[in-house]
């Protein structure tokens, strides 16, 4: 699977699914990043693994944001995991660090599902 | 703003002109007739070989038949010609003569002597004591046992033959017996029997036409049926009715073809509406970058403290970037910088919303960025459903002191470069994005300026530009630039940076809308 710049590879997991990302998230890349997730969202548990994302613009965090209320909302966990220090810098710069479930490690992830 | 509908057009003028072309001969007509020219080609051909071969085998019987009468007469005829030229019995010879020539064609009747003299003749007296001396005769005299001339031939049959016969008497021969026998009867016959073959031929080729042009009918029509179907829903395509289904049950090839026209039919229907939904895309596009440019100012502002210079491109297909800046009354500038996320129109109607806001609202809040983003905020969050968010920087600086106030929610950190020291002063302080949540409590951040400082101000279109290897611009280039730059006036700095970032990006294709805007302020 492959959105504009960003590889996305699937991981299942015994109470959710794993998503590998691997590239950069753009602001063009929005509506498309959030299309494909939001379904997602609605019906399992989520993790992003984002160990190969580089980069991400506000945008990012805004469709990040989005995915966890629809998570919320559908009773799911919307994890994170991996967060390169660039990536974690526009995160606290949006302000939403401490609204995110953000996990050093896949493990640590994980864990939450069950 | 003039309401634009979108343009949706149908690419098929050329097959709608198709016209209705009147067939003239069609495929029924043509198999009917094949079908009828077989038949009776078929019937012709049977009827005359059956009139070869029934006449052959007619005519052979019916000589073979007369052969025997003839024996027969001939026997009786001279076995009783012999007592008669014995006893010279004249009456029973001619008695039996008559009776004879009664015998069924029979032509005449002749009875010589041994020296050909006439004894009796079929044809009257007047020819007895006669001597006869043609050819014939003198063959049937020299002959000792029955003959018949001319030679017999079944199958090439002369108009007569003549059979004769000695007439013996105690081992000699005492006369000639001659039956001439007529095969006028058996032609006659002949003719009779190819009469009925011919007769029955027409019958049979009138039955079999009959039931062949019905047959023929039915097996057109089970062949035209489909190929009508075809026909009309080929033209209904043509007229760009896409819904229409050929229906053909049978699994040939007509059945065939009309699945795979109807697949193409769907296909195009598809491809169609993909191309109305592009057209309608890309006029909302259109639209919304209209909006978008619109709302913005167009001219650097340039005052006595202050010059304000900027640099704004909007992508096609992507919304987002809007900036403003205004005086509010003698002493204070206000600059908004928002980058809404998403694209089209939805995000249009994000910006439209803010600069509505923000102009009803400038007035009346000189003390308070965050007073107004807060309204910003709520407005947003309730009418979008807190589903359309964007980030916002909002700074009024007092034009004499240099003093501001900022509001960020969500945005890139105020960067300032500080041209007396050299470096650049960041103040990371902010909320969330707008549109997130209703109860965001935004705050204000005071910072003071010094004279020849630079606010930077830009969205991340700049700083995400891309070459053709996949690098981005980047923070760290973009700040060593306008440190380069820094002696330069605001304008300047914009214009050298941007040509800076064109040639970065080279041929690459740009991806997002670009933002820049430098504050110079110049003391007051």
């Amino acid at each position: 699977m492959e959105l504009k710049g960003l590889s996305i590879e699937v991981v299942e997991k015994d109470n959710g699914v794993i998503f590998r990302l691997n590239g950069d998230i753009k602001t063009d890349i929005y509506s498309d990043f959030l299309g494909f997730f939001k379904q997602k969202v609605e019906k399992a548990n989520m993790i992003m693994d984002f160990t190969h994302v580089n980069y991400m613009s506000s945008s990012g965090v805004g469709a990040l944001f989005n995915l966890d209320k629809v998570a919320r909302e559908n009773n799911k966990k919307f994890m994170l995991f991996g967060l390169n220090p660039s990536v974690k810098k526009i995160i606290e710069l949006t302000k939403l660090y401490d609204k995110f479930l953000i996990y050093q490690t896949e493990d640590e992830a994980v864990k939450q599902l069950n | 703003m003039p309401e634009e509908q979108p343009k949706v057009i149908y690419k098929d003028s050329a097959s709608r002109s198709v016209q209705q072309e009147k067939i003239k001969f069609g495929l029924k007509i043509k198999l009917s007739v094949f079908v009828i020219l077989l038949i009776i080609l078929v019937v012709s051909i049977i009827a005359s070989v059956l009139t070869m071969t029934i006449t052959k085998r007619e005519e052979k019987q019916s000589a073979q038949q007369m052969v025997r009468n003839m024996n027969l007469s001939i026997e009786y005829l001279s076995s009783t010609a012999s007592d008669a030229i014995v006893s010279f019995d004249d009456l029973l010879l001619v008695n039996t003569i008559e009776k004879v020539s009664g015998f069924e064609d029979v032509e005449y009747i002749i009875v010589t002597d041994k020296k050909n003299y006439v004894l009796g003749h079929s044809k009257g007296v007047d020819q007895i004591g006669r001597k006869l001396t043609d050819k014939l005769s003198i063959t049937a005299l020299k002959s000792d046992k029955v003959i018949i001339q001319p030679e017999f031939k079944h199958n090439d049959l002369a108009p007569s033959y003549e059979i004769s016969s000695p007439i013996m008497f105690r081992d000699k021969k005492v006369g000639v017996a001659r039956i001439a026998y007529s095969t006028a009867s058996i032609f006659h016959n002949l003719l009779i029997v190819k009469r009925n073959i011919i007769l029955t031929s027409i019958l049979v080729i009138i039955g079999t036409l009959a039931l062949g042009v019905l047959g023929s009918i039915f097996l057109a029509s089970i062949t035209t049926k489909p190929v009508k179907a075809l026909v009309d829903g080929l033209r209904a395509f043509g007229s760009g009715d896409l819904n229409f289904r050929i229906k053909i049950r049978s699994r040939d090839e007509l059945g065939y073809l009309a699945d795979e026209f109807n697949k193409m039919a769907k296909e195009m229907k598809e491809y169609q509406k993909l191309q109305v939904e592009r057209e309608v895309e890309k006029n909302l596009f259109a639209m919304a970058k209209k909006i978008q440019s619109s709302l913005v100012p167009q001219e650097d502002l340039v005052l006595k403290s202050i010059n304000v210079a900027k640099y704004f491109r909007t992508v096609f297909g992507v919304g987002g970037d809007y900036y403003d800046y205004f005086e509010i009354g003698k002493d204070h500038l206000g600059v908004l910088v928002s980058d809404v996320f998403g694209k089209g129109m939805p995000a249009s109607l994000v910006m439209v919303t803010i600069r509505a806001l923000l102009h009803t609202y400038k007035g009346g809040i000189l003390n308070s960025t965050a007073e107004l983003v807060d309204i910003i905020n709520k407005r947003i969050w309730m009418d979008f459903k807190g589903e359309q968010y964007a980030t916002l920087f909002f700074i009024i600086i007092e034009r004499k002191t240099g003093k501001l106030i900022f509001t960020n929610a969500g945005h890139l950190p105020l960067l300032v470069y500080r041209k007396s020291a050299g470096t650049y002063m960041i103040k990371e302080n902010g909320e969330l994005p707008i549109g997130m949540m209703g109860d965001t409590v935004y705050k204000n951040y005071a910072f003071k300026l010094e004279k020849g400082d630079l606010i930077i101000l830009n969205t991340d279109g700049i700083t995400e530009a891309e070459n053709d290897k996949q690098e981005q611009f980047g923070d760290k280039r973009l700040k060593e630039l306008i440190k380069q730059n820094s002696t330069s006036s605001a304008d300047k700095i914009v214009s050298n940076v941007i040509k800076q970032v064109r040639k970065f990006m080279g041929d690459a294709a740009q991806h997002d809308d670009m933002t820049f805007i430098i504050i110079e302020y110049k003391g007051g």
